[in-house]
């Protein structure tokens, strides 16, 4: 087994709203990331997979818990000994245009965490920067441009330039592809799978998307309203899915693929807010396979906790075991029969 | 022939620039038949949205919106007089947005704009335009709709605001809905949803539907038939299963490919080189010839025109040729 160059223990980030009892945002995760792997962690909106990624690149001081990144606590770490962690930390947001300042060209973008963080100058310096600009694939004329004059795809390699311009240990990706047109998206996929085998990379990825997590992930850590649901390898998730959200969230992704062996199952409304979160499991108010099994009490009652369901998943589910190959075992037929998918 | 709802031909939109006009749109043509949905694919700035707009007469100034053929129903959209086109765009032919947030009015209820629009369409008095709005707030899916009409569009989640805006654009019971990424904003069980929402309203009411989309995959489990746009043209057109099943232009193959899929995790994806032209610095023929892995001298010169090959519609000179070889794949 290979080190853990990240080990986020019992995170709990909190926040307070008004009068009334915090929001829990992040609800005690438990994490590790191994050196040159991608861990992926997918979930819809206010699923708090953000503020993880946030907590863990110490942006945000989490309420509760631990994140030993390189065998040390960053959890209270301030000033000086912040930065020099931070330093170790590359960043990549979802909308690169956004996250790169207008005013600058693309060389002093570039330049700027390694003047701040490392002793390169003069030529020495300008040689980094231009290897940075080669490693992801962009000519040496954008280093004279800014970023309202570059496409979103050269936006985003440039901000990638910029996350590994420090040798880091650990890059989190956030959505680092949704704001790209496909054939772009597939080129940034293609630029961070390359660099990640070249360099070694470790990897963070956040994202809404089954398909980019399942592409790019070693592991995949499925979130809902602040826990992380299901755990398990990125190549058996979407085939043996042990959690009734990931099957669903399968289940919704659309595909031009023809695996509709798949059941299709839509969950009804919306989730809750992190204010309102139900008793026992905080799935229920969706769960299809709660209504399926006649509503079981302990789902109401009791928060089930992330245990190994089998094949090596973990998996927050009372019946983990009723879901196999990502379709509900009996009781089956759906309720409310939908027309059929085209 | 009498079944089509809607037949464009040579759509095109134009806007002056530097003394000259550079076209966006350049000739799509399309038809659409009455309780039929197309998908339409494209790229940003492949003119997906605009051809949507054309249609609704909403492509904003200086754009110039000319066609050979503009029909809706037997209406030529393009010479409607005003009072024509009031009566038909918002009524006939509606259109929602990717973004309901900044589509609906803040500051007013669900409910005042949902009786604003019944009360433009309809010739409904008051309270029945209130039961109205019930009706239609309840179709799509919303529950308890006489709570929902007093609340404001903040008070509702993206799912309910796509929600509400499908219900305006269903208050006049229109024939056509050109929905415009009418869920790329949204989370995926939420779009899920709101797609199973738009073929139920195919089933029930027989709508039209125009499905603007960048996303394959929805369109692939959305649409009967599919047209994908590049640099403003419709280079190739047909029913989905054969045109995503197996595509004829290089353009529907490249885009294909660069798909994730989860079957080749961690290999690289197939990439289309380069980007798409910018509209007014196109190359002669075929506007994809640059980037085309397989363009022959022919495509650098001759623009391809949409042809009959294979049960689809191609813009391609070498799906022709594969075609008449009867050597297509």
């Amino acid at each position: 087994m290979t080190e853990p160059v990240l080990r986020v223990t019992g995170l709990v980030k909190e926040y307070r709203s008004g009068r009334g009892a915090p929001v829990r945002a992040v609800a005690g995760v438990d994490l590790t990331v191994v050196r040159a792997s991608t861990l992926a962690v997918v979930g819809e909106s206010g699923c708090g997979k953000t503020t993880l990624a946030r907590c863990v690149i110490g942006a945000v001081a989490p309420t509760a818990g631990r994140i030993e990144f390189a065998g040390r606590d960053l959890v209270g770490l301030r000033g000086a000994a912040l930065r020099a962690v931070r330093a170790r930390f590359g960043f990549v947001q979802q909308n690169p245009t956004a996250a790169l300042d207008p005013m600058l060209r693309v060389r002093e973008i570039v330049a700027e965490p390694l003047r701040t963080h490392s002793p390169l100058r003069g030529r020495a310096l300008e040689m980094r920067i231009r290897e940075l600009i080669d490693l992801v694939s962009l000519r040496p004329e954008v280093l004279e441009q800014r970023p309202p004059e570059l496409s979103g795809g050269q936006a985003q390699r440039v901000a990638i330039a910029r996350a590994i311009a420090l040798g880091p240990e650990l890059i989190v990706l956030d959505e680092p592809t949704s704001a790209l047109d496909l054939s772009v998206q597939a080129q940034i996929l293609n630029l961070l799978l390359d660099l990640q085998r070249r360099l070694s990379l470790t990897y963070v990825l956040i994202s809404h998307d089954l398909d980019v997590v399942e592409h790019l992930g070693d592991e995949v850590a499925v979130m809902y309203l602040g826990r992380i649901v299901e755990r398990a390898d990125a190549g058996a998730m979407r085939t043996e899915a042990r959690h009734p959200y990931t099957v669903a969230l399968f289940s919704a992704t659309p595909s031009v693929r023809a695996d509709t062996h798949l059941e299709r199952i839509v969950l009804r409304g919306d989730v809750p807010s992190p204010a309102r979160i139900p008793t026992g499991c905080p799935f229920r108010s969706r769960c299809w396979l709660w209504e399926r099994l006649g509503r079981p009490a302990v789902c109401a009652e009791r928060e089930p906790d992330l245990n190994e369901g089998g094949n090596g998943h973990l998996v927050a589910c009372h019946f983990a075991d009723r879901v196999a190959s990502g379709v509900a075992l009996s009781p089956a037929p759906d309720p409310e029969p939908r027309p059929p998918a085209q | 022939m009498n079944d089509a709802l809607l037949e464009v031909d040579e759509l095109r939109v134009a806007f002056a620039h530097h003394g000259g006009a550079v076209e966006a749109v350049r000739g799509a043509s399309f038809r659409l038949g009455r309780g039929e949905i197309l998908g339409l694919v494209g790229e940003t700035g492949s003119g997906k949205t605009l051809t949507g707009l054309a249609l609704l007469r909403l492509v904003p100034p200086p754009g110039r919106v000319t066609a050979r053929r503009l029909v809706f129903d037997g209406l030529e959209l393009l010479s409607l007089a005003p009072a024509a086109l009031r009566a038909t765009r918002g009524a006939r032919i509606s259109m929602i947005f990717q973004d309901p947030a900044t589509s609906l009015n803040p500051v007013f209820t669900v409910g005042a704009q949902l009786d604003a629009v019944l009360a433009a369409h309809t010739r409904l008095g008051r309270r029945e335009r209130c039961v109205r709005a019930v009706e239609r707030l309840a179709e799509v899916g919303l529950p308890d709709p006489e709570r929902i009409l007093r609340l404001y569009p903040h008070q509702l989640s993206g799912g309910m605001q796509q929600r509400v805006m499908i219900a305006l654009a269903l208050a006049g019971d229109p024939e056509l809905l050109v929905a415009d990424e009418p869920t790329t904003a949204l989370d995926v069980t939420i779009q899920a949803q709101i797609l199973d929402l738009l073929r139920r309203l195919r089933a029930e009411r027989g709508l039209s539907i125009i499905l603007i989309s960048h996303h394959l995959g929805v369109v692939s489990q959305t649409c009967d038939r599919v047209a994908l746009m590049y640099a403003g043209s419709i280079v190739e057109e047909g029913p989905v299963s054969r045109v995503l099943g197996a595509p004829s232009h290089p353009y529907t193959r490249s885009l294909l490919g660069s798909i994730v899929t989860g079957q080749r995790r961690k290999q690289p994806l197939a990439v289309l080189p380069g980007f798409g032209p910018a509209p007014g610095s196109l190359p002669p023929g075929c506007a994809f010839a640059p980037r085309c892995p397989v363009a022959i001298e022919r495509c650098r010169i001759e623009t391809p025109r949409l042809v009959a090959v294979n049960g689809r519609s191609v813009a391609c000179w070498l799906a022709e040729t594969d075609a008449s070889n009867g050597s297509a794949q």
